[in-house]
C-alpha cells in the first residue's frame, strides 16, 4: 500500500512537472538572453529578478511571450551575423548596437515589437520592485504610513520617519 | 416582477447627489430606497495602496465596471492651436498624428459613492459671480439659486464630508467652518513661493479630508494617492459622509446591481414607476410616489430619454426640447516641469493649494469666464517611480537610469481648470448603434471646443508655466489639456434648471417643470459649470436643499 502510494506520488510528480516544463524549457535555452537583454535596457540591476518577473507574465501572456521568442531569437541572428556570438555573450557596447537597431526597426517588425515591449516592461517591473525604490530612494508604498513629513524637505532629518500623531 | 416596497422617496444613484438627499431625507424621518447601478466599495479591502504592485493599478474599479458610452466624432485640429497639443517626453505628441480631437474618457465611478470614491476631495462653493453667466455677459444661463440661497446647505455639506481649509472662504471672504487647513507640501511651497513673486495669492485649497481625527475616522496621513480611493476612510466620500449616516436612521434602504431602464408616467403629470433590472437580469417594476434621479450629467439624460413615450414623445420632462443639450466638460490644462531641488513631490494632499485670482467671471479681450490654478502633481499621477520612468524620462540604458535618479521626486505640476461654456455642439443623445448589455442605446457624448473656450485654454497654459518658471522649475516634462484629448471628470448642464419652462428642464429645486414629482439631483442642474470649482459640493448642497423642499410640499399635503 505504502508502495502504491510512492507510485502514485512519483507519477502525480512528473505528471505535474510536465504541465509546467514546457514554458520553463522554452525559456531555459534563452534565459541568459532574456538577462543580457535587460542588463542593456537598465544596467547593473539583478536583471534575473526582472526575468523572472517576466517569465511569471509569460505563463499567463502567450502572446507576450511569442513576442519576446520571436525577438530573442532575432537578437541572437543578428549578433551571430555581426558579431559571431551569442547576444548573452556580446560586450554592453555591441549589445547596445544591436538593440538601437532594434528600436529604430520598421514599426510592427520583430525586432521593433520586441525592443518597446521589454523597454516599457522592464521599467514598469524594475521601477515598480524594491531594487528600483531604492535606486531612486523612494520610501513607499504609499500606504498604510503615508508621508507625515510631506511638508518638510526630503533632507530633514525627520521627514522619513514622522509618524501621525492620534492615528487610529 | 413588481416590486411591493413601501418607501417615500426612490432615488436613482448614490453619488454625490443620491446619497445627500438621502441622507437629508432619512434624516426627516422618510424612507428612501436607492437603486445603484454598481457595488459598495469596502476601503480597506478594495483600495490597495499598501502593496508593492500599487502603481500598476489606477482606481480599482469593480464589476461591472464604469456605465457603458460612446464619443460622436470629434472636431478636427486646428494648426493654430498646436501649442495646446498633449506631449509628454517619452512619447512625444500623446495622440501621434491625430488630425482630430480624441475621445478618451469620460471618467467616473459607478458605486456606492459614485465618482467621490475616486476625487481628490476638493470642495468648493460656487463663485458667486459665476451664477449670473447670461445677464452679466450673455452666455450660458443664469442660476435660479443664489448663493445666499445655497449657503447653509453649504455649511451642512462640508460638515458631513469633513471639509479642511482656509478660515476664510475663498471668494467671498466670510468666515468658514472647516476643519484647519492641511500644511501644504513642501512641493506646493514652491507654487506659494512662486506665486507671491507674481503677486498672485496662493492658499490652502479647500478639501474632503480630514485634518483632525473625528467621529472614529482618522486623519489624512498625505499618501497623495486619493484617486486611487482612500483605505482611511479620511477622504470625505460620499459613502463615508452621506450613505453611512443614513443607514444608521433605519430608514434608507440601497439595492446595489440595480440598472434603471426606463421611468413610467400615470395621470395628472406624475411619474408612476421605475423599470429596472437586477444583478440576475431580471426586470422589475418599482412605483413611486417620489422619484429623485441622481446618475450624473451624461446618464440622468439618457434616461429620460429612453423614457419617452406618448405622453413625452421627446423624451421625459423634455417639453423645453433641452434634456441632453447644454453639455458641458472639464476645461483643463496641466504643464509639469522639472524642479531642480528634490521635493518628494508624491507627498501630500494631492490638490493641496490653489490659486483663485483669475478665477472670477470676467471677460477679457479673449475669451469670457475665468479658471483656477492648483497643484497638479499628483492629480496628474506622478507618484510613483513607474509614472516617470515611461512618462517623463526618455532613452534607455545607462543615461535613463542615470535621469531616473536624477529626476525622481522632481516633478513639479500646475493644474488649470476652466469655465466651460454651453455650445450648440456639445449634448448628449442616444447612440443609434452601441447598445449596454440590457440592450438600451447607451448615452453619445458630443462635445466640442468653440474658438473662445481655446483662447480661455491657452491663457490657462500660459498662467501654469509661467507659475512654475516663477516656483524655480527649468525644464517642461509634460503638458496636457482639453485642446486635442477629451477627459473629463466634471461633466453638467444636461437637464439645467432655471425659472423659464421653456428653457429649462427644472425649477431651482431640481423639480420638473411638468412632472411635478420627478426630481434631478446631479450636476445636469448647473446652469453654468464655475470658473474651475469642482462640483461635487455644490451638487451635495443643492440636493439637501431640494430635500429640504420635498419635505415642505409633503407637510403641505402637496402630495
Amino acid at each position: 500500500m505504502a508502495i502504491k502510494r510512492r507510485l502514485l506520488l512519483q507519477l502525480s510528480c512528473i505528471f505535474g512537472l510536465a504541465t509546467v516544463l514546457p514554458s520553463r524549457l522554452r525559456w531555459s535555452s534563452s534565459k541568459k538572453d532574456l538577462n543580457a537583454l535587460i542588463d542593456t535596457l537598465i544596467p547593473n540591476i539583478d536583471a534575473s529578478a526582472v526575468s523572472e518577473a517576466l517569465l511569471l507574465q509569460f505563463s499567463t501572456n502567450k502572446y507576450q511571450a511569442k513576442i519576446y521568442n520571436r525577438g530573442i531569437s532575432w537578437l541572437d541572428q543578428q549578433s551571430m551575423k555581426k558579431f559571431q556570438n551569442y547576444f548573452s555573450l556580446l560586450t554592453p557596447e555591441q549589445r547596445t548596437l544591436l538593440l538601437k537597431q532594434a528600436e529604430n526597426a520598421t514599426e510592427n517588425s520583430i525586432p521593433y515589437e520586441l525592443f518597446h515591449r521589454a523597454h516599457k516592461d522592464s521599467l514598469k517591473i524594475f521601477y515598480g520592485s524594491k531594487q528600483g525604490w531604492d535606486f531612486v530612494s523612494y520610501y513607499g508604498p504609499p500606504q498604510p504610513l503615508g508621508y507625515p513629513g510631506h511638508d518638510l524637505p526630503p533632507d530633514a532629518s525627520d521627514a522619513k520617519t514622522l509618524t501621525l500623531e492620534n492615528d487610529i | 416582477m413588481t416590486d411591493e416596497v413601501d418607501v417615500d422617496v426612490v432615488i436613482v444613484g448614490a453619488g454625490a447627489g443620491g446619497s445627500a438627499a438621502a441622507w437629508s431625507l432619512s434624516k426627516s424621518g422618510l424612507r428612501v430606497l436607492i437603486l445603484e447601478s454598481g457595488p459598495f466599495y469596502d476601503p480597506s479591502r478594495d483600495y490597495q495602496t499598501n502593496t508593492q504592485q500599487w502603481e500598476h493599478n489606477s482606481f480599482p474599479h469593480k464589476s461591472p465596471g464604469p456605465a457603458p458610452y460612446s464619443f460622436a466624432p470629434m472636431q478636427r485640429l486646428n494648426p493654430k492651436w498646436q501649442h495646446l497639443r498633449s506631449w509628454d517626453k517619452v512619447r512625444g505628441l500623446m495622440t501621434g498624428n491625430q488630425q482630430r480631437r480624441f475621445g478618451w474618457r469620460y471618467h467616473h465611478v459607478r458605486g456606492v459613492g459614485g465618482s467621490t470614491l475616486a476625487f481628490s476631495g476638493e470642495a468648493h462653493r460656487m463663485n458667486p459671480d459665476g451664477m449670473n453667466m447670461l445677464s452679466r455677459y450673455g452666455v450660458a444661463a443664469d442660476w435660479p439659486v443664489s448663493y445666499d440661497d445655497l449657503a447653509p446647505y453649504y455649511q451642512q455639506a462640508e460638515y458631513q464630508m469633513g471639509v479642511s481649509g482656509p478660515a476664510k472662504l475663498a471668494l467671498s471672504q466670510q468666515p468658514s467652518n472647516y476643519l484647519p487647513a492641511h500644511k501644504i507640501s513642501y512641493a506646493t511651497s514652491k507654487l506659494a513661493q512662486g506665486c507671491e513673486k507674481l503677486g498672485w495669492e496662493w492658499q490652502a485649497n479647500p478639501v474632503a479630508i480630514l485634518s483632525k481625527s473625528r467621529e472614529g475616522r482618522p486623519a489624512c496621513n498625505y499618501c497623495g494617492q486619493c484617486n486611487r480611493g482612500c483605505p482611511r476612510r479620511d477622504k470625505g466620500s460620499a459613502d463615508l459622509a452621506f450613505i453611512n449616516p443614513a443607514m444608521t436612521t433605519g430608514r434608507c434602504r440601497i439595492k446595489t446591481g440595480c440598472q434603471v431602464r426606463r421611468i413610467l408616467t400615470g395621470k395628472n403629470d406624475r411619474v408612476r414607476a421605475v423599470e429596472y433590472t437586477d444583478e440576475s437580469q431580471q426586470l422589475h417594476t418599482l412605483k413611486t410616489s417620489i422619484l429623485i434621479l441622481a446618475a450624473g450629467a451624461v446618464q440622468t439624460p439618457r434616461l429620460l430619454l429612453l423614457s419617452n413615450s406618448s405622453a413625452s414623445p421627446e423624451g421625459l420632462a423634455n417639453e423645453s426640447g433641452q434634456v441632453g443639450r447644454n453639455f458641458m466638460e472639464t476645461l483643463f490644462w496641466n504643464s509639469c516641469a522639472l524642479h531642480p531641488e528634490r521635493l518628494d513631490s508624491f507627498r501630500g494632499v494631492p490638490s493641496d493649494g490653489i490659486c483663485w485670482d483669475f478665477s472670477n467671471a470676467q471677460k477679457t479681450d479673449d475669451y469670457i469666464g475665468g479658471f483656477r490654478l492648483s497643484s497638479g502633481t499628483l492629480e496628474a499621477e506622478l507618484g510613483g517611480p513607474i509614472a516617470y520612468a515611461t512618462r517623463l524620462v526618455p532613452g534607455w540604458g545607462a543615461p535613463h537610469k542615470e535621469m531616473m535618479k536624477n529626476y525622481y521626486g522632481h516633478a513639479l505640476c500646475v493644474g488649470a481648470v476652466g469655465e466651460s461654456l454651453p455650445d450648440d455642439r456639445s449634448y448628449i443623445d442616444l447612440d443609434p448603434e452601441k447598445k449596454d448589455a440590457q440592450g438600451d442605446p447607451v448615452p453619445r457624448i458630443h462635445s466640442h471646443l468653440a474658438d473662445m473656450e481655446l483662447r480661455r485654454l491657452a491663457a490657462m497654459a500660459k498662467r501654469c508655466r509661467k507659475l512654475l518658471v516663477a516656483a524655480g522649475a527649468d525644464t517642461l516634462l509634460e503638458e496636457y489639456g482639453s485642446y486635442d484629448v477629451f477627459s473629463a471628470t466634471h461633466v453638467f448642464g444636461t437637464c439645467r434648471m432655471g425659472t423659464d419652462p421653456e428653457h429649462s428642464v427644472t425649477n431651482a429645486f431640481g423639480q420638473s417643470h411638468r412632472w411635478n414629482n420627478l426630481f434631478i439631483a446631479d450636476a445636469s442642474l448647473f446652469p453654468s459649470s464655475g470658473s474651475g470649482e469642482s462640483p461635487s459640493l455644490t451638487i451635495a448642497a443643492l440636493a439637501i436643499r431640494q430635500s429640504h423642499y420635498i419635505q415642505q410640499l409633503i407637510k403641505a399635503r402637496e402630495w
